[in-house]
């Protein structure tokens, strides 16, 4: 489904420290991870993306269990809003023509799969500048059902 | 405990391969996690280190329980050598001094932080070589302890200091 | 319930596997041993040397859980770690498998796969391997 247009430009890439956003995971018997990014973006107004910088837990679940939820609070409201659908990491070593819905890992490694030549990530004035970035691949959630809690 | 001069050369194969160990580690309430590691070198006499590439489990594990044991599993020849330490993962970003069981982080992650650039996995076949090398680190076991793991002898110690 | 595959079956037998078990507290203890049995759709059998015995039966009398990496060629070959309850009856180890992972490296280590449909890990395997066991 599309994200409203107050959500996407939320989490399209504009600036560093803009929005962060809790990415929720699961094992298979219900053991949730909280996996916190600085970095989102937004592609068909549909697919929220998410550099994978070596998430440990949050591979794990997805490994067992292709669901994410993610949380956000909209800046005008306050409001806490959850995107939930299918999630799925793609890595660096998929064949290019893996695809995951509307999205292709050749698609996504090209244009997500070096996160810093989109986003200024190594900038000082970036409040959580790594020491150093290592990106394994990009975590990506299709957004199938919105809750505005 | 120092390695013996057999047993870096067996951890260390260049081409035919390479040698495959597997690293065996535990959560802190006893869940093993076993899983196959082809990336590895004996640094400094002691420490065993592997590139840190796909560790997940192990990660956690390490993470709330260093340690770890290190079997060699191919090729073997009657090598049949156990290797038990305390375990990490060391990464950049670490600060400059920081000691892991007298192992300098700065100095292992400044010679093996870069396998593909140090050491290319072009020996490995094709059908099992990772696709694309992204490195985080390198796990290191310091050997406290070598036994053998022959049916025969299983649990026996290995004195490499006589 | 957790139903091993005919290459996963074949791997185990012909090379057995490197065997972790831990104390309660967590501490590892590995045993090798380099043949096992599948006795049925997801256990798999060990036949274990005095030594080898002594060395596991602590470990699991308090914490009866293990993972298995097949050994010598199919450390490479294989690349699939088995997790499951185990039990000890006289020098026999017996491993009930209820988690499947591959351990391929690349974008897919880590893959859970007993939990996927039987047809979909056949599927899997065979587009990823081409043998269905050791050499004979």
């Amino acid at each position: 489904m599309k994200l409203p247009e107050e959500i996407v430009s939320l989490l399209k890439i504009k600036e560093i420290n803009d929005t962060a956003v809790y990415l929720a995971t699961s094992s298979l018997d219900g053991d949730i991870n909280l996996m916190p990014s600085p970095y989102t973006d937004i592609y068909l107004d549909e697919y929220i993306l998410i550099p994978d910088l070596f998430a440990q837990k949050t591979k794990i679940n997805l490994n067992e269990n292709r669901q994410g939820l993610i949380s956000i609070v909209l800046p005008t409201s306050n409001k806490n809003v959850t995107i939930e659908g299918s999630c799925n990491i793609i890595q660096w070593g998929h064949p290019a023509k893996f695809r995951f819905y509307d999205l292709t890992a050749g698609d996504v490694l090209e244009h997500w799969g070096n996160w810093t030549g989109k986003e200024n990530i190594l900038d000082d004035d970036n409040l959580a500048k790594p020491e150093v970035f290592a990106q394994r691949g990009v975590i990506i959630i299709k957004a199938e059902k919105i809750i505005y809690n | 405990m120092k390695l013996n001069q057999a047993m870096k050369d067996a951890l260390k194969i260049v081409g035919k391969g390479g040698v495959v160990v597997h690293l065996t580690t535990s959560s802190l309430d006893g869940n093993t996690n076993t899983v196959g590691e082809r990336f590895i070198t004996v640094f400094k006499d002691e420490f065993i280190l592997i590139a840190d590439m796909f560790a997940q489990k192990t990660r956690v594990n390490l993470n709330e329980n260093q340690i770890g044991v290190i079997t060699l599993a191919h090729p073997v020849n009657g090598r049949t050598w156990s290797f038990k330490g305390p375990a990490t993962i060391l990464q950049e970003g670490l600060p400059d001094d920081y000691e892991f069981e007298g192992l300098k982080a700065v100095e292992a992650l400044k010679e093996w932080g870069n396998w593909a650039e140090k050491e290319p996995p072009s020996e490995v076949p094709p059908d099992i070589r990772p696709p694309v090398l992204v490195q985080r680190g390198v796990i290191a076991l310091k050997v406290n302890e070598i036994t053998d793991y022959s049916s025969e002898h299983a649990g026996n110690i290995i004195n490499t200091e006589i | 319930m957790t139903k091993l595959t005919p290459r996963q079956k074949n791997w185990l037998e012909g090379t057995g596997a490197h065997i972790g078990t831990a104390s309660k507290n967590g501490n590892p203890t590995v045993i090798v041993v380099d043949k096992a049995t599948v006795i049925n759709e997801s256990t798999v059998k060990f036949i274990l040397s005095a030594k080898q015995v002594q060395l596991v039966e602590k470990n699991i009398s308090e914490n009866p859980r293990a993972s298995l990496g097949p050994g010598g060629i199919g450390s490479i070959r294989a690349a699939y770690q088995f997790k499951g309850k185990a039990s000890i009856v006289g020098n026999e180890l017996f491993v009930e498998v209820n988690e499947i992972y591959s351990t391929k490296p690349g974008p897919e280590a880590g893959l859970r796969l007993d939990n996927l449909d039987y047809n979909d890990v056949l599927k899997f395997e065979s587009s990823r391997w081409a043998d269905d066991g050791p050499p004979r």
